[in-house]
């Protein structure tokens, strides 16, 4: 294991790290959102709109990332649409992590009680009142693990990014494997960096979830 | 005049040159050196060969691989243990090639391997068998005009091409996008996504035949040499893969080869200069 | 058309696939079975380290694993090629996810079980096999069915390191046909592509629930042998 080497490999690493955390942030924001806004529509009245996001949600969940990735990427562009490396790969894993946090927003909407409903009709609160102040509140706590679990996902998904030659954390280490083949140092190098990434996500959702808890919390 | 030839000194003379001829060819037939004793006893030779690099190595629509390469390959299987079976090609791509040899997952590569210094750290190379230059290609309605002016802009390349060092070196500034297939990089230069696309001359004589908006800019790209790849400190293999060589190309394999698999007639000449003459300065 | 010119290479593609999915599906199992066992362990220090090692399984990218155990498993001496390679990765990763699916659908067992089984004389293999295992499966069922749809999807990733299955068919064929013919058929092929591991998918979820019904079916009372009265269904535990 020769650590000069990974010292000297280091800005090139850190450099696709941040594309790393750009590229991830973005979606991850974006899925959210989304996420939010498609189980709504998951969740209305409107049949045709149910049945979209259904079918959105069960081929993205039913396909390889990888095979998206590929499709987004060199195949659109057929049909006239191409985006940057960038915009592709953000693209794509937001497609991705947004059919599973419209999944996990679902479930958490469902975990709300029926009678919850007519409490909030008892207390003469409007239907956004109801929805903003009563509902997000419980279904946020219910989809929060879930989603947090999703969130770290698409950080790790964006490793796949780097079959399109986005400069992110993986494709460094396996460009610089092609020149030098030191694979050993390369990849303990960003495993490491992962691991600590992961970590330092995971934990900041357990501390987001306390936070949110903590009404509920035993006294 | 002719001496009268007795009917018993003509047959003499008859079995004597017929059998100093059979002996030469049995010779030359020996004359290979021989494997390795690992890979004898495997009773196969494992090489590593393109699929997707026509016409070198393709993958026909059957999925059988096809092209100049893997008759080289079937050849070496042929001098080695008699029959083009026993060469077990596997598919290898550009990035894994190196290390699925020094892994010891293939015993040779015959893959459209470039020599250079970094490569020779980790792998030895047979004699040359195929030489060439690289081309930088642009959109036909580029403003680029020459190699010079593509300081400061990016050029696309398959990830592990060996024309980066030479590319840094004299262009300055000058900025790559790395990607996995000479396909992708060409969509990629369609799409508008960098400036150029540098790649070996026989790709991108096939591709100018397919692509009339490519231009080919003027200047030749250091020149690359292909050999085959084998593990560091196998003499053994290196002298039986050196005789095999030498042996085709004595044979006129490799032009027929070419011919079998390239149907323009000027890719064909230029291809059949390259693998029968000598390199330049090697 | 395209695809039908080159069916033959996609058809062996296509089994491969399936094939690599065999293989992971019960690769996957039995790894998660070994590290569910070796995380239930008395030994701490097994604990630990089986605890570590599942960790940093699901927690690495799945195509950072893939990409380590092809090129650097081999300078320990462990060379094996794309297939396998992706396998033996792919695999360790489904038994890491696998285990924690295991474990939660074991402990969702009631403890009152596990007594009652002794309290029978049923003890070790017995007492799982016949007790704790059927009641574990409904909660088991679902979460694993995921697990295998990933893992199918999952062998998408072994073209990425050269094995030859449907994905890395669908590569070359657009690699070939862009240099030699001129134009991209990547939108037919990908597009293709993803219809046929959606297809896939659809129907190994489709086996899952019908698995899923197999094992639930002494909750719903439709087994003729049901003790349960007819008109009193219950719901599956989540």
């Amino acid at each position: 294991m020769d650590f000069n080497y990974i010292l000297g490999a280091l800005p090139d690493l850190m450099k696709g790290l941040k594309m790393t955390l750009m590229v991830s942030a973005l979606s991850i924001s974006l899925s959210l959102v989304l996420g939010a806004l498609g189980a709504a529509l998951r969740t209305s009245g409107h049949a045709l709109l149910r049945q979209l996001v259904v079918g959105y949600v069960e081929f993205i969940r039913g396909t390889p990332l990888l095979v998206q990735i590929f499709f987004i990427f060199f195949g659109l562009p057929s049909l006239g649409i191409r985006f940057s490396v960038f915009w592709s790969g953000v693209i794509a894993l937001t497609l991705w992590a947004t059919a599973f946090q419209i999944e996990n927003v679902r479930a958490g909407l469902a975990s709300v009680q029926s009678g919850i409903r007519d409490a909030s009709v008892a207390l003469g609160l409007k239907r956004w009142q109801h929805a903003i102040l009563v509902v997000l509140p419980i279904a946020a706590r219910a989809a929060l693990p879930p989603a947090m679990n999703t969130v770290v996902s698409t950080f790790k998904n964006s490793a796949y990014l780097q079959t399109t030659g986005l400069v992110e954390l993986t494709f460094v280490a396996v460009d610089r494997i092609a020149y030098d083949f030191r694979a050993v140092e390369m990849f303990a190098t960003i495993c490491v960096i992962y691991l600590f990434c992961v970590f330092v996500l995971a934990g900041l959702a357990k501390l987001v979830e306390h936070r949110l808890n903590r009404p509920f919390a035993e006294r | 005049m002719m001496t009268r030839l007795s009917f018993r000194n003509g047959m003499a003379s008859l079995v004597v040159a017929s059998s100093v001829l059979w002996g030469m060819a049995v010779a030359q037939a020996q004359s290979l050196p021989p494997l390795p004793k690992a890979v004898k006893d495997a009773g196969t030779l494992r090489i590593g060969v393109r699929c997707d690099a026509p016409p070198f190595g393709q993958s026909a629509t059957d999925g059988k691989p096809v092209g100049i390469e893997i008759d080289i390959a079937k050849q070496l299987g042929v001098y080695a243990f008699g029959l083009a079976d026993k060469a077990e090609l596997s598919c290898v791509t550009t990035d894994a090639r190196i290390p699925s040899l020094t892994g010891r997952k293939i015993d040779l590569i015959v893959a459209t391997l470039g020599r250079t210094p970094p490569r020779e750290q980790v792998i030895d190379y047979s004699t040359i068998y195929y030489w060439g230059s690289s081309n930088v290609a642009v959109l036909k309605d580029s403003p680029v005009q020459s190699l010079a002016e593509l300081k400061g802009k990016s050029i696309l390349i398959v990830k592990g091409g060996n024309q980066i060092n030479w590319l840094r070196n004299n262009i300055p500034e000058v900025q790559f996008v790395q990607l996995n297939t000479a396909s992708d990089s060409l969509q990629a230069l369609f799409q508008g996504r960098a400036d150029a696309y540098v790649t070996d001359g026989t790709t991108m004589a096939l591709l100018l035949g397919n692509y009339p908006n490519l231009r080919v800019l003027k200047g030749e790209v250091d020149l690359g040499f292909n050999g085959v790849g084998i593990r560091k400190g196998e003499s053994e293999m290196k002298a039986f893969v050196d005789a095999a060589l030498a042996r085709m190309k004595e044979e006129g394999m490799l032009s027929k080869a070419v011919k079998t698999h390239v149907a323009d007639a000027n890719l064909q000449a230029q291809m059949i200069r390259s693998f029968e003459t000598p390199p330049p300065s090697n | 058309m395209l695809l039908l010119e080159f069916r033959n290479f996609l058809l062996a593609g296509f089994v491969n696939t399936l094939l690599l999915s065999l293989v992971l599906t019960a690769g996957a199992t039995l790894c998660a079975i070994l590290f569910a066992a070796a995380l239930s362990a008395r030994s701490r220090v097994v604990t630990g380290l089986v605890y570590g090692l599942v960790e940093c399984l699901r927690d690495i990218p799945l195509m950072v694993t893939v990409l380590l155990a092809y090129f650097v498993l081999p300078k320990a001496g462990i060379s094996l090629n794309p297939f396998w390679s992706s396998a033996l990765s792919i695999s360790l990763w489904g038994g890491a996810n696998g285990a924690h699916i295991i474990r939660a659908g074991l402990t969702s067992v009631p403890k009152g079980q596990r007594e009652a089984a002794d309290a029978f004389g049923l003890r070790g293999w017995r007492k799982l096999v016949l007790v704790v295992l059927p009641q574990a499966m409904p909660v088991i069922i679902p979460p694993y069915v995921s697990l295998v749809t990933s893992l199918v999807q999952a062998s998408s990733l072994g073209a990425v390191i050269g094995v030859e299955e449907v994905f890395r068919a669908g590569q070359v064929i657009i690699e070939q046909t862009t240099l030699t013919r001129g134009g991209s058929p990547a939108y037919l092929v990908y597009g293709f592509l993803l219809v046929f591991y959606f297809v896939l998918c659809w129907l190994i979820s489709l086996a899952g629930r019908s698995c899923e019904q197999h094992f639930t079916r002494h909750l719903t009372g439709a087994d003729e042998t049901s003790a349960l009265p007819r008109d009193t269904t219950q719901v599956v535990p989540a």
